[in-house]
């Protein structure tokens, strides 16, 4: 055994007792790269929403083989050209219709980082569509949890080409997709749902329209509280950081009665 | 004694919720193996120290940023900033200490016999060995059905009772993995 080594671990443990508790100087320092990114995608999918605007919708019939990670990089994610479950498109009428030059299109620059973390394949490109702006409906034949493990087969995958969230294909009738992106929750929901309401535990409820079997709200338990008043105007105190999102997401029928899902509570 | 990723993870959870042992176990885990990875790649025990003291101090900054997500395979996380580290420290003909600094940690003073102990570690850790230990079983499972025994993908799911699609995906990812480790060389 090396003393070297001994006096490293000691200063590595002896450290954590005084700055490295606190978050240290400089450790915002990840986050400013990040933050920049995300504008830039945000850019990008604010000008997808324009293109889908803009493209007729067509139905296609030729093969499509979208790039699915980065070359060189990410190891290779294949196709799977099953269609998806019956009790998933018996439920989401966003799948039984068919695939258009625009949900290809707008898709593709979205489902690029689904090979990024190694973790989807039997990626059902035929079955892929837009479902809302910015938001494509990923199916995949198998998908593995984040250390490898465990094996999720026939899964429906919502991304907005920075995140992405996958649920079992033959649950989404009574449990849906929902994803959390910052403020936002967006989801996939079966067709009898018209309508979502998210109520924060210690909020106002928000609703929000559903089309394409897709929603997408704001949530503004999310928002970083204003800086203190009374100081100084010109202060440039820090907001407190996002708190969780904790509260119930409920799905409305036509006629306003509750219809799901089987699990209401959202948490971040 | 196992180095599951599982473990792995527990610890650096443990270390960003404030348990204070928790980044020291993390450490002796891994602290031969990385060393013994760093001296074989630089060929030489003072800069190999060097950059496995801010490799480890990288670590410990990143995992206190509660805004990052605890890395799936701390092992691989670990070599691929201790790569970077040596690439940098290449290009720029030292080590940089950024994360000691942030940290207040001094760079320690190596002397002959902490240089001789440091030798001993490189020479006598079996690289590849640490590394298996490293990988998810199941990924490692198929890897070496796949890899070392050629068997085919079929032949493999079937025995393991699961599709192909899912054992493709564990070599695939245990390809991944073991590639961040070893630094890009091809697997």
């Amino acid at each position: 055994m090396s003393d070297f080594l001994d006096r490293l671990g000691d200063q590595l443990t002896a450290t954590q007792s005084f700055s490295a508790v606190q978050s240290p100087p400089g450790a915002n320092s990840f986050s400013g790269p990040r933050r920049r990114f995300r504008v830039r995608r945000r850019a990008l999918l604010i000008t997808g929403a324009v293109l889908a605007v803009a493209a007729p919708a067509t139905a296609l019939v030729a093969p499509w083989s979208p790039q699915l990670g980065r070359p060189g990089i990410d190891e290779p994610v294949h196709t799977d050209s099953s269609p998806v479950i019956r009790s998933a498109t018996a439920v989401l009428a966003v799948l039984r219709r068919a695939q258009t030059g625009k949900d290809r299109e707008l898709a593709a620059p979205l489902i690029g980082q689904v090979a990024s973390a190694n973790l989807v394949d039997g990626v059902q490109t035929d079955s892929i569509r837009m479902v809302g702006e910015g938001w494509a409906l990923v199916p995949a034949k198998v998908v593995l949890d984040r250390r490898g493990g465990e094996v999720f087969p026939d899964q429906l995958c919502l991304t907005n080409g920075s995140t992405m969230s996958c649920q079992p294909a033959d649950r989404v009738a009574s449990r849906g997709i929902w994803v959390l992106a910052g403020a936002t929750i967006s989801g996939v929901v079966p067709d009898r749902v018209q309508r979502v309401r998210f109520t924060p535990e210690d909020g106002t409820a928000t609703e929000a329209d559903v089309r394409n079997n897709f929603f997408t709200l704001s949530s503004d338990q999310d928002r970083p509280t204003e800086a203190p008043t009374g100081g100084d105007p010109r202060s440039n105190a820090p907001a407190s950081p996002p708190r969780p999102v904790n509260g119930t997401l409920q799905w409305l029928a036509a006629d306003g009665h509750v219809v799901g899902p089987a699990e209401p509570r959202l948490m971040r | 004694m196992s180095f599951s990723a599982d473990t792995d993870r527990q610890l650096l959870a443990a270390c960003r919720a404030g348990e204070q042992q928790a980044f020291g176990s993390f450490y002796v885990r891994h602290r031969e193996v990385l060393l013994s990875f760093l001296v074989r790649r630089v060929r030489n025990p003072e800069v190999a120290a060097d950059l496995l003291a801010e490799t480890f101090a990288s670590a410990l900054v990143a995992i206190k940023d509660q805004d990052r997500p605890v890395p799936d395979v701390p092992a691989a996380w670990l070599f691929t900033i201790a790569r970077n580290l040596m690439v940098d420290a290449v290009g720029r003909q030292r080590v940089e200490g950024e994360a000691r600094r942030k940290l207040g940690l001094e760079r320690l003073q190596l002397d002959d016999q902490d240089i001789r102990s440091i030798e001993a570690v490189a020479s006598s850790t079996d690289v590849v060995a640490e590394l298996e230990k490293r990988i998810p079983a199941a990924e490692w499972q198929v890897f070496c059905a796949r890899v070392l025994d050629d068997e085919s993908y079929g032949h493999i799911a079937s025995r393991l009772r699961c599709s192909e699609a899912v054992v493709r995906k564990r070599v695939s990812r245990a390809k991944s993995n073991l590639r961040t480790i070893l630094g890009g060389r091809s697997v």
